[in-house]
């Protein structure tokens, strides 16, 4: 199945470590990144919905708005077709316990995302 | 009947000779052997009440002089006599005056013209029985007034219905700067912040209702110069000169306050810093993991020099990781500090 998968973080060389990663594990693939929480935001409002889940690798510390406002932001919207699957620079405890109150994220992955757990993440997606 | 065999040391102060006689006589029928010493003067009297080296079990007192008589008479002997008492010795003509004389502190008087011996013995033993025991019951007030007015910690007692102060122990007054007559001309809200007031209205009320109030409590108070304080207060309800009061210790923690304080600043300090490690330490250390990561996949291109050297920089990078880990859970244990324990 060709599923498309929207990469959020700030950190602009993870993303291209990520898209690396995505193209040599899953070639098929589609990838959209943004380093900006809000253009992603905006990418997801703009996008018809198809009826069909979108899924979003997330990570917590964005610059200009926190993982936490943008997960609020979906449930606000009733946003029920984006899938989050939040990834952290932290090895506080705290988070992946405070992001179980979110219904929209079904995963959690502390950095570094290695070819190991991208792998565990496409699992986690077509099992949805 | 057995005569009394203590040594009673009586001073007789009567101008009149027959009733000094007659005064001897009865007491020697009680008393084996009185040891009586006459004044026919007040101002005699003084000079052997000023004597330091006579001391009297009882002072009998004619109540009109040839020098001296009626209130200053008594007033001048009871200042001299101090501890000892001061039986008046009186005619009739003089009765309402002897009642009114008990009021001036005269242990007791006697009518000359009734006086027997045995009334007389009664009256000496009496008397002296009694200056005993107010003396025990003054010494056991003072006591406690000590206890009171010297405990290191300062005290109040005030009114449960007009809030004044009743009563200010010495560390109180030299801890908030109020004399005794500024702390007796206020209310207990004088020493709180404005802000405070209603809160103390509201717990003086539950308190007027027997509602239980906490008998500890942290408050704010103000010293005379405006300085706050913390401090913490015990108090006990009590009656005080027929109203009900209330008995406040208390005890200035300030200085502990300060210090929580400042132990507080220095953990939100530390729980700065283990964000800082647990957030943006690791996020360039999570992204070289991930390069690594990167470069191995790409091994079949690689020299074998330069997978020597990749293995290296992962090594290093697993290495700072685990440090960044130990330090952000060392600091994770960091609690905030539970105040009521303090």
């Amino acid at each position: 199945m060709k599923s498309e998968i929207i990469l959020v973080d700030d950190d602009e060389v993870l993303l291209v470590i990520l898209e690396k990663m995505f193209q040599k594990v899953s070639p098929d693939t589609k990838l959209r990144l943004f380093s900006s929480g809000m253009e992603a935001l905006d990418h997801l409002a703009n996008s018809p919905i198809t009826g069909l889940n979108r899924f979003l690798l997330l990570d917590i510390n964005l610059k200009d708005l926190s993982g936490w406002d943008f997960l609020n932001e979906l449930a606000d919207r009733n946003d029920t077709y984006s899938k989050v699957i939040l990834i952290t620079s932290s090895v506080s405890a705290l988070n992946s316990e405070f992001a179980k109150k979110y219904t929209s994220v079904i995963g959690f992955f502390e950095k570094p995302i290695t070819f190991e757990k991208i792998q565990r993440i496409l699992e986690q997606i077509r099992e949805i | 009947m057995r005569k009394d065999e203590k040594s009673y040391h009586i001073l007789i102060i009567e101008d009149n000779l027959g009733d000094n006689i007659l005064i001897e006589e009865y007491l020697t029928e009680n008393i084996l052997n009185p040891k009586l010493i006459r004044a026919d003067t007040f101002q005699s009297a003084k000079v052997l009440l000023e004597n330091r080296s006579n001391t009297f079990d009882i002072i009998f007192l004619d109540l009109s002089l040839p020098d001296l008589s009626g209130e200053p008479l008594i007033v001048g002997v009871l200042n001299l006599a101090v501890d000892t008492p001061v039986v008046a010795l009186t005619g009739f003509s003089d009765l309402d005056f002897s009642i009114k004389s008990l009021g001036l502190g005269i242990s007791d008087y006697l009518l000359k013209d009734e006086l027997t011996p045995i009334i007389l013995y009664k009256s000496v033993i009496y008397a002296i029985q009694r200056r005993k025991f107010t003396d025990q019951i003054q010494k056991s007030e003072k006591r406690y007034s000590d206890l009171f007015q010297l405990s290191p910690l300062p005290m109040w007692v005030y009114d449960l219905e007009t809030l004044h102060f009743l009563n200010i122990n010495k560390a109180a007054i030299s801890h908030y700067g109020y004399s005794d007559e500024e702390f007796l001309a206020m209310t207990i809200l004088d020493i709180r912040p404005q802000e405070d007031a209603e809160y103390v209205l509201n717990l003086i009320s539950d308190t007027r209702q027997g509602h239980k109030v906490s008998q500890k409590s942290v408050s704010r108070h103000k010293k005379k110069n405006g300085e706050l304080i913390f401090v913490e207060v015990t108090f006990n309800l009590l009656i005080f000169n027929g109203r009900d009061a209330v008995m406040v210790l208390v005890n200035d923690i300030t200085e502990r306050a300060k210090y929580v304080e400042t132990i507080e600043k220095q953990n939100q300090t530390f729980r700065e810093i283990a964000w800082i490690q647990s957030h943006v330490v690791r996020a360039p250390l999570a992204r070289l993991l991930g390069l690594v990561n990167l470069l191995e996949s790409e091994i079949p291109n690689v020299k074998e020099e330069s997978l020597e050297l990749i293995q290296h920089i992962k090594n290093s990078a697993f290495e700072l990781d685990e440090i960044v880990r130990d330090i952000s859970k060392k600091s994770e244990q960091i609690e905030p500090l539970d105040k009521n324990e303090i």
